[in-house]
């Protein structure tokens, strides 16, 4: 396909670098911790008096090219203490750098002003990064660092609600985010319902939110990339921490497997609130657990080995008789490899299977469902100059849903067993994409992605009269799923469907001066996978669903433009930057629609668009003993599902409608102070427009039930929400004689006792038989401890 | 299975600090509308059989308003559109309901009834068909209990017809409803159980279960989610206004609300330990 043009593009590329100007070399290397051999991710590497500089990338690679020479070269990162090298430059050389980290608080930036500058020029915008250190820091609930809560404060990221799972950025929906864990596909990121996310604190490296300008190595959900590196494991000594909690408790293991050559990393997290309840009478659970595990080992300098696993599970039960189960198990096997020093490629291989079933014992049911698939990605970074680098690769995914399998659960049930029909699919993107530095001031990233879907065979497909599968019946106005006429049956690796798209992606930056620069950039992206929810914030009964004969592929288009501002000589900085964007195929559902053990989807669904635009704006103060940000997000999320010809009423009449996950306003104040060397205080301060609802506007008796009526959709609010967190840190002096440090995290979540209402509800009084609308509010202030310890 | 959204929000009220409180919402008005509630219940088994079962017409009001609507001046009757008979309705009392005259209205299997109202100058139409029901096998009383506490469990045993699809509505007494249809049991005998909270020795239940069409199940679904049975959840679909089977055929904008339907029904007394 596009590969041999590829090559033949580069290898000239290539030939003319060496043919212009003065001789160069290329000094490329891996920078690590020294104290773990950890690979560091984003570290800058650069020679100031050159203004050239690169960073390492998510397997803490590097590759420069300078002239013949002798240099000052500096490497810092955020937490570590700089080094500066003088560097006598004559052949390709192999360059591995080993950083100390600057001491336990992860807060402390000292860039110097060059550093800074290369900030300012890079393209990359709409890029939220954090580092396990801050996430630690961040107040939670129940005293539970997490990372989906981090996120959330950040602009332009936002949560239906308290009790929904899931995160909602720049206005998309929840399905819309690709959520990647050392490069596998992760499918729910919640534990019980949204209040933890699956990724244990302890085992994240780093973490980067792309929320628009998202290059052409990712593909397949429209909205935003949640790429998760994870730590590989200290293969210098043993090490062990975790976190004993009021809910949930975790523990990490590490080691070498072979000293500075391989190590291994095992983390454990699990929630036991369960086990008090049945003091109260409750014979009722919900409890999770997950487990993550990493294998690495350094064949030799041109070869690394990567082996990981994650396990997670949620399990709900009340009284056994009704019991939930869910999660996602991944298998990931990574090879990097050099081909040369300014080759770095890395091959994956991914098998990841995501489950949830349910029980309902006094039905006498159970029902299981999941998708597996298996994903196979190869993936290229080419260093081709200082001012230009080439990424390039392949990704394949192929899919198995099973949207359902019942069984009765006890032998005197009379449920029949029954298998809903499974489905495949085969996901494939060849993508290429450039870092540019074009000139002093302007510098862009262009890519390609190819990406195609093919829906294969399955044992039946239902045929309806003109291949509709919902029809609107015009006397009631209502639409109703249509009565099949056939069923087709498919060989597995015959095409029910075919789908292509290429998608260009483009971001510019161009820098003013050292302190001020304009970014924009456009995208144009396709999602095959589609999550079926009806409901106002996602449950884990949710299907995942392929595009198909009846289900078109999402396509978004986005664009961004956005002002970036360092103050000058301080820690202050300012982003500001606004979005639009437009998403075809979005589905909408026909009133009532039942999604549960639903062997015909199509039945229920109807096609429409959405479209969400919005203002960013977020100042920020890194450094120093006191630092934080205030994000603020003006935006707006909106859908319509007109309908299919002009006799049809559509949803809403055809009308656009507020999703349920918009937020008008949502401004979030993080701060932190370090008192001294042993306390550090936090706080958060969240204001968001309340969440879109529907208020009836009558009512009605029929057979002695009280029947609301509703109006448009979604054009009430809920009252607003807001709250304050406070946390305060204490880290004891560290006893030289032992090797445990500990530290205390006391927080309070909702200090001021808000009662935030997660939804309003209408209904009759039981002893009035009056109406009465009821607020639920799921936390109110929720005191809490954390003790967490590493050794 | 509407329940298992409802199950699924009660777990999360039981397992976290939350708490609900009434408050004061100030809901937006709309125009009225007509409401016609006209169910029947015929009772094959009974010699002579017995049609439990009236019209009712009421105006739609705001949302918290605690005086209801009656209507007690429309002209009421029902056709049978297979044989040309006309059963007149006459209002009685002033709740808006109309009985048939001389209980002549006695439903039967394969003809074609239409509901026709004249109100306000307009003609509102809805037309069904007598839906066949199995009876109930029995019932009994068990000792399980699904949250723990006072509730009272009750064991329904019924056996589907293997020659039809059906759906069922079960009135579980107490203005308490279970929609179900026969996918999962095509033809087998069908045992569930129920839980009422806060019962009393020797109080009498009586079950019922009815015999619906498809939309009127689609259509009692959407209602029984609708009437807060269990308090809203984040589960729950976006409400919209559920609309039945009954047309305004003067003028199509000014629907009404409500059901027409003519249901088999089998009953069961069970009196509670």
């Amino acid at each position: 396909m596009n590969r041999p043009l590829v090559w033949f593009f580069l290898s000239i590329l290539c030939n003319l670098q060496t043919i212009a100007g003065q001789e160069k070399f290329t000094l490329h290397g891996t920078v690590s911790d020294i104290a773990s051999n950890e690979t560091l991710i984003g570290v800058t590497i650069a020679v100031p008096e050159l203004q050239v500089g690169v960073i390492t990338n998510e397997y803490g690679f590097y590759s420069i090219t300078l002239p013949k020479g002798t240099y000052q070269i500096s490497i810092s990162s955020i937490g570590y203490k700089e080094i500066i090298k003088t560097i006598d430059v004559n052949k390709n050389t192999t360059l591995n750098l080993q950083l100390t980290e600057e001491a336990e608080q992860l807060e402390e930036i000292i860039l110097t002003e060059d550093i800074e500058k290369l900030e300012i020029r890079k393209p990359q915008m709409s890029v939220n990064s954090l580092s396990a250190g801050s996430i630690k820091k961040i107040p939670a609930i129940l005293g539970e660092a997490d990372v989906l809560k981090s996120i959330l404060l950040l602009p332009g990221v936002t949560s239906a609600g308290e009790g929904a799972s899931g995160f909602n950025v720049r206005g998309g929906s929840v399905d819309q985010n690709l959520i990647l864990l050392d490069e596998a596909t992760i499918f729910n990121s919640s534990h019980l319902f949204g209040f933890f996310s699956v990724f244990n604190p302890d085992a994240i490296k780093d973490l980067k939110l792309y929320k628009g300008g998202i290059p052409a190595k990712y593909g397949g959900r429209v909205s935003s990339v949640l790429d998760i590196y994870q730590k590989e494991g200290n293969s210098k000594e043993f090490k062990a921490n975790g976190g004993i909690g009021i809910v949930s408790s975790r523990l990490l293991l590490e080691g070498p497997l072979k000293k500075d050559q391989g190590a291994f990393l095992l983390a454990g997290r699990s929630s036991y609130a369960h086990l008090f309840l049945p003091l109260f009478d409750n014979d009722n659970k919900a409890y999770f657990y997950d487990l993550n595990t990493k294998l690495n080992y350094r064949l030799n300098k041109n070869n690394n080995l990567y082996v990981s696993g994650y396990f997670g599970r949620d399990v709900f039960s009340i009284s056994n008789s009704f019991i939930n189960t869910y999660g996602n198990s991944v298998v990931n096997l990574r090879w990097n490899h050099l081909f040369s020093e300014k080759i770095f490629s890395n091959l994956s291989l991914i098998y990841s299977d995501y489950f949830y079933g349910l029980e309902l014992d006094f039905v006498g049911f159970k029902w299981n469902s999941g998708i597996q698939n298996f994903n196979v990605k190869y993936d290229f970074k080419h260093y081709i100059s200082n001012d230009l680098k080439l990424n390039y690769g392949i990704n394949n995914t192929y899919y198995r849903f099973n949207p359902g399998e019942i069984e009765p659960n006890r032998s005197d049930s009379g449920i029949t067993p029954r298998k809903l029909i499974n489905k495949y699919a085969n996901e494939f993107a060849a993508y290429i994409d450039a870092e540019h530095k074009v000139t002093e001031n302007i510098t862009l990233q262009y890519g390609l992605r190819w990406s195609n879907f093919t829906r294969l065979g399955q044992e039946k497909l239902f045929i309806y009269n003109n291949n509709q599968a919902v029809d609107f019946n015009q006397d009631f106005q209502i639409y109703e799923s249509a009565d099949p006429i056939g069923i087709e049956k498919f060989a597995r690796d015959a095409q029910i469907a075919n789908f292509n798209n290429l998608e260009p992606r483009l971001a510019l930056s161009y820098a003013i001066n050292d302190l001020n620069s304009v970014k924009a950039s456009y995208n144009h992206m396709a999602q095959y996978l589609h999550l079926l929810s009806n409901t106002s914030s996602p449950t884990p009964l949710d299907v995942w669903t392929p595009s198909g004969k009846f289900i078109q592929p999402q396509i978004l288009d986005q664009f961004a433009i956005g002002y970036f501002k360092n103050l000058k000589n301080s820690d202050y900085s300012l982003e500001t930057e606004a979005f639009y964007k437009d998403i075809k195929n979005r589905i909408d559902y026909i009133d009532g629609a039942n999604l549960i053990a639903n062997d015909a989807i199509e039945q229920i669904l109807l096609k429409g668009k959405m479209r969400a635009y919005g203002l960013e704006f977020m100042f920020k103060k890194s450094g120093g003993n006191f630092n934080g940000w205030l994000s603020y997000t003006f935006s707006r999320s909106e859908q319509k599902t007109p309908g299919r010809t002009p006799i049809e009423s559509g949803i809403n009449n055809g009308k656009w409608y507020t999703t349920s996950f918009d937020k008008t306003h949502d401004l979030s104040l993080n701060t932190n102070y370090d008192l001294n060397d042993k306390w550090s205080f936090n706080s958060n301060l969240i204001f968001q427009t309340g969440q879109p609802t529907n208020y009836p506007i009558g009512n009605y008796e029929y057979q002695d039930l009280s029947i609301p009526i509703y109006g448009e959709r979604n054009k009430q609010r809920l009252p607003s929400y807001h709250r304050l967190d406070i946390a305060a840190t204490l880290t004891p002096k560290k006893n030289k004689k032992r090797k445990l440090q500990s530290q205390w995290v006391f927080g309070i979540y909702n200090a001021y006792n808000r009662k935030n209402a997660a939804s309003i509800s209408f209904g009759r009084n039981e002893d009035t038989s009056n109406n009465e609308a009821l607020r639920t509010s799921i936390f109110g202030i929720v005191p809490s401890v954390t003790y967490n310890f590493k050794f | 299975m509407v329940m298992k959204k409802h199950l699924y929000y009660l777990l999360f009220l039981l397992l976290f600090w939350s708490c609900q409180d009434v408050i004061e919402i100030d809901t937006p008005s709309t125009e009225a509308r007509l409401v016609v509630d006209a169910n029947f219940n015929v009772y094959n088994n009974q010699n002579p059989t017995w049609v439990d079962g009236w019209i009712k017409l009421s105006l739609t009001t705001d949302y918290f308003d605690i005086e209801k609507n009656p209507i007690n001046d429309a002209q009421v009757s029902i056709t049978n559109v297979t044989d040309g008979t006309v059963y007149p309705f006459t209002s009685i009392g002033s709740a808006g309901f109309y009985k048939s005259a001389n209980d002549s209205f006695v439903p039967k299997f394969n003809n074609l009834y239409q509901l026709n109202i004249i109100y306000n100058t307009e003609n509102y139409s809805a037309e069904t068909t007598l839906i066949p029901s199995v009876p109930i096998n029995k019932v009994t009383e068990g000792d399980g209990s699904l949250f723990g506490g006072d509730d009272t469990e009750i064991i329904v045993e019924y056996t589907d017809d293997p020659s039809r699809d059906d759906y069922y509505l079960f009135d579980l007494d107490f203005n308490e409803f279970l929609t179900t249809e026969d996918e999962f049991y095509q033809g087998e005998t069908f045992i569930f159980s129920y839980f009422y909270d806060d019962l009393n020795s020797d109080q009498e239940v009586t079950i019922k279960i009815m015999g619906l069409e498809e939309q009127f199940y689609n259509y009692m679904n959407n209602i029984l989610e609708q009437s807060g049975e269990g308090g809203g959840s984040p589960f729950q679909p976006t409400p919209s206004t559920i609309r039945g089977n009954i047309v305004n055929t003067s003028n199509s904008a000014n629907f009404a609300l409500g059901y027409f339907s003519i249901s088999e029904t089998y009953s069961y007394t069970l009196t509670i330990n």
